[in-house]
């Protein structure tokens, strides 16, 4: 459709019709690109051409205009019917540039934004993220040109205010129907950062089937690539701006070889000191497992005497997923943190869906770290790391960004928290949930509080990484009761 | 050797006084009281005692005995399962005691490393007492609880006396709200007892089976404010909490359920009720007195939401009959306890207990129909965590004769926590082990 309204654009313009034609041609969703000093910010905008006469929203915003000849000329209200900008620019190709001023949060996200003890991210912004009207919402504005790098934080001061210089750019729009992509990672990378290149771009309802090797980087045929918990992807999911939320469905995880290892040491964050001075390693306990899915169990490959009919519960797990992390931020494979990473979550598995805060256009998805089964706080330092078969499916949720990744499996509904420290893991998984549950729930805090005390439970996740995590969660068939 | 064949010939001829050398063959409670030490801080130990004509071996706790018995004169001399002197003791049979005095190696402190070394022998005056005989079969108590106590120490009187095996129906106390009883103790968390295990030594291990908890009147009452150790402060901050919330529950224990009034986001709320005891406890280690809010190695305000009928508690015993108390019943929680409160109420409780003699770990331990647990109570949640972890892998790895790289390797497999008190005095977490994968270990 939007190539046919080119095609006659095109062959008007060339006529002389230019000021009808232009006017109509800019009706749809868009997606405006403000400079900042920093992180660019991203604002989705929706048109409507009548004429020379251009309404519409940018960010929360009501668009009030012109565009004639080319130029644009429009003024921004808020909700309240209050000045809220004044923008004019021009159009050239598929391309509206520009400049003017914006005042308050006129629905820009992006910025910085603190993450630690907050919890869920900043009033203003959130606000003006979960006001946007889902029309827009539904279509998948983000061009995947759309420059990148800058990203930047979402939970701070919101949109700045003054004069601004914009770039409006066309929403991209998905294909007819959803497609299914093989994907045979040749990359992987083991650094979680902006700067790396997608190796494929995704739209919402995609779904992909791929495969991770295992945190030592060797595959399911046993080719040795990067290790250090590397990642598969980056995936450039389109539409996805900063301030959404990336939803991730992993639809399978399961082990595509035989083989795992894990270490047989204790670390040192697990248990006492007095324990790991005095703790005597049997050099012959090996770490070598065989995986029998057909069974659903894993069994050491050379027991020890009281082994010998020892097995454990297969339940395949992606322990790193990641979205790259905030700004210019790098952090190793190993690391986790409000984008996720090696978080180590045994409920990490076929059939969760996880809810990533969004820092850069695109999202950049990326997982590896499999284990076959893992006990909580993977207190010997690794699980049984193994390679995986993954088929996964994204969606975006423009806006409802919160601090840190959340999740839901068939019976909970799942916050993270990732810090430096177990007690401060406690408060900002724990007041993530709440502040997630309050929201979708609308609940007061005296009823999310009660709500918790009753039924709330954690799970110690990950004790032995370069962070902490804690997950707090609820039983969704308490929460099917509430309403 | 001939010499001692005399000897043996002149006792057996030299009247009455050989008969008192045979009874002292059997089993006797060992007491073992320092110059500073109170009937708290005394030691206490199971002695057994063989006779053979005037010789006596045995043992006084983990140490070897030996020695003679002339006449009601008695003297022995100890040593430790390295075979090194751990001590002397002489002293006087007088009817059924016999007392005297001597020095010990003093016993290790409670929480010691065992690596630490061993102290010089210190003077000591001692006694022997037989314990109580039990009766030929259990019996089951109906015990009204006539006082409550809040203050958890060996001070507190015990109010009934039984033997391991014996049942015990009775029931608990919501925060002192039920009417008609005095309430005794400073402070909430009021606990029903002591009960005084017979048999039940410092070093032992009393096990308490959960056989009935289930609450017994309709009301459990809640708070609806975050605790600060349970949410960040900026939360706390922003929360606008309804000072009139209404947090009383209405439980139902045939549905098994609970209901809250309704309010306007919550109108049907309703969760699974799931009664537990939030404290059950020993008498705490020597003159240590805590309130009934508190927890510890004892046990007390644990507050684990897995306290409930069926399970099973292991407790180490700190002074002789262990003293066992529990209340403050919930008739549920989510974990931490985050408002500070689960949901208030009282309980019928029915339990048996038994002694595991010689055998204690440093906390409290746990087993449910598919967990083996064990508690870690400390001051902050990292080092409960490392406390739970260590107990539960020395606890396994004595039950199961497993080293330390298959424990390792265990617990990097299907270990679980839980974070059961998030708000009290002392933050308790726990560490636990599938039964199921236990069973395919082979001892």
């Amino acid at each position: 459709m939007a190539k046919q309204w080119m095609k006659i654009a095109v062959l008007t313009g060339t006529v002389g019709l230019t000021r009808l034609c232009f006017a109509a041609d800019v009706s749809g969703n868009w997606v405006a690109t403000i400079a900042a000093q920093s992180d660019p910010q991203y604002t989705r905008v929706s048109l409507k051409a009548d004429g020379d006469t251009l309404s519409g929203m940018w960010g929360t915003s009501n668009i009030n205009g012109s565009l004639s000849d080319g130029k644009l000329d429009i003024k921004l209200t808020d909700a309240q019917g209050k000045p809220a900008g004044a923008l004019t620019g021009t159009l050239s190709g598929d391309t509206i540039t520009g400049s003017g001023t914006i005042l308050g949060g006129g629905g820009g996200r992006g910025g910085r934004g603190g993450f630690g003890g907050g919890g869920m991210g900043g009033g203003t912004a959130a606000s003006s993220a979960a006001g946007a009207p889902s029309g827009m919402g539904a279509a998948p504005p983000a061009p995947g040109s759309m420059a990148r790098g800058g990203g930047g934080g979402f939970g701070g001061r919101g949109a700045p205010s003054g004069p601004v210089n914009f770039t409006l750019a066309r929403a991209i729009a998905p294909p007819a129907t959803p497609r299914s992509l093989n994907f045979e990672p040749t990359n992987f990378f083991a650094t979680y950062s902006a700067a790396n290149k997608p190796a494929l771009s995704i739209f919402p309802g995609d779904v992909v089937h791929t495969s991770t090797a295992d945190a030592g980087g060797v595959d399911a045929k046993g080719v040795r690539h990067r290790g250090g918990d590397s990642n598969i992807g980056p995936f450039f999911v389109e539409g996805a701006l900063p301030g959404d939320t990336l939803v991730v469905h992993l639809l399978k995880v399961r082990t595509n070889r035989s083989t795992a290892h894990q270490a047989t040491r204790i670390n040192a964050h697990a248990v006492t000191a007095a324990y790991l001075v005095s703790a005597q390693y049997d050099p012959t306990v090996d770490g070598d497992w065989t995986l029998l899915p057909d069974r659903g169990i894993a069994v050491p490959t050379h027991p020890s005497e009281h082994m010998k009919n020892y097995s454990v519960p297969l339940k395949p797990m992606l322990g790193c997923i990641s979205v790259a992390p905030a700004g210019d931020e790098q952090f190793r494979g190993g690391d986790l943190g409000p984008f996720g990473g090696n978080m180590d979550y045994n409920d990490n598995v076929e059939g969760t869906t996880l809810y990533f805060p969004v820092f850069h256009a695109g999202a950049l998805l990326g997982m590896g770290d499999g284990h076959a089964a893992m006990g909580d706080g993977e207190v010997t330092g690794s699980a049984l790391e193994t390679s995986m078969d993954v088929d996964f499916s994204v969606e975006v949720i423009p806006g409802d960004s919160s601090g840190q990744v959340r999740a839901e499996t068939k019976d909970y509904l799942i916050a993270f928290g990732v810090t430096g420290s177990v007690p401060d893991s406690i408060q900002v998984a724990t007041s993530q949930l709440a502040t997630w549950i309050k929201q979708k729930y609308k609940l007061s805090d005296s009823e999310v509080a009660i709500l918790f005390a009753s039924t709330l439970k954690y799970d110690i996740t990950e004790l032995v990484d370069s962070k902490y995590n804690v997950v707090a969660k609820v039983p969704k068939s308490v929460l099917a009761t509430m309403k | 050797m001939r010499s001692i064949k005399t000897f043996a010939l002149v006792a057996a001829m030299t009247v009455t006084r050989v008969c008192a050398a045979a009874d002292l063959s059997g089993d006797w409670v060992g007491q073992l009281t320092g110059p500073f030490d109170s009937q708290y801080t005394a030691q206490y130990n199971h002695v057994t005692f063989k006779t053979t004509g005037v010789k006596v071996s045995g043992t006084w706790g983990a140490y070897v005995l030996a020695g003679t018995l002339a006449g009601s004169k008695l003297d022995l001399s100890l040593t430790d399962s390295s075979g090194k002197p751990a001590g002397s003791l002489t002293g006087t049979v007088t009817g059924a005691t016999v007392s005297g005095t001597g020095s010990v190696v003093p016993a290790r402190r409670v929480g010691a490393s065992g690596m630490a070394a061993a102290q010089p022998p210190s003077a000591v005056t001692w006694s022997l007492s037989r314990p109580a005989t039990p009766p030929s079969a259990p019996k089951t108590y109906d015990y009204e609880p006539k006082s409550y106590y809040g203050i958890y120490t060996a001070a507190e009187p015990a109010v009934l006396h039984i033997f391991p095996g014996d049942t015990v129906n009775t029931r608990t106390m919501d925060q002192a709200r039920d009417a008609g009883v005095p309430r005794h103790g400073n402070g909430g968390d009021v606990n029903v007892g002591p009960f005084y295990v017979e048999g039940a030594l410092p070093g032992d291990t009393l096990v308490v089976h959960l056989i009935k908890v289930r609450p017994n009147k309709p009301v459990g009452r809640q708070g609806s404010r975050f605790n600060q150790y349970s949410v960040t402060q900026a939360y706390q901050l922003n929360a606008q909490y309804d000072p009139g919330f209404n947090g009383s529950w209405n439980q139902d224990p045939d549905k098994g359920i609970a209901t809250l009034p309704p309010s306007p986001g919550l109108p049907h709320l309703t969760i699974p009720l799931k009664p537990m005891l939030g404290c059950i406890s020993v008498a705490p280690a020597g003159e240590d007195a805590f309130r009934g809010t508190d927890l510890g190695p004892f046990g007390g305000n644990l507050d684990y939401n897995d306290n409930a009928q069926g399970t099973t508690l292991y407790f180490p015993v700190f002074h002789p009959g262990a003293l066992l108390g529990m209340g403050d019943a919930h008739g549920a929680m989510g974990d931490g306890e985050v408002v500070g409160t689960g949901l208030e109420t009282s309980v019928d409780v029915t339990f048996t207990v038994d002694v595991i003699k010689g055998y204690s770990t440093p906390q409290v331990r746990a087993e449910t129909k598919d967990y083996l647990i064990s508690f870690g109570v400390s001051g902050s949640v990292p080092e409960s965590i490392q406390l739970a972890t260590t107990q539960l892998a020395d606890w396994v790895k004595h039950d199961y004769n497993l080293n330390d790289s298959e424990v390792a390797l265990l617990f990097g497999d299907v270990l679980k926590y839980d974070i059961t008190e998030l708000v009290d005095p002392h933050f308790d977490v726990v560490a636990k082990v599938p039964k199921s994968v236990m069973a395919t270990l082979n001892k």
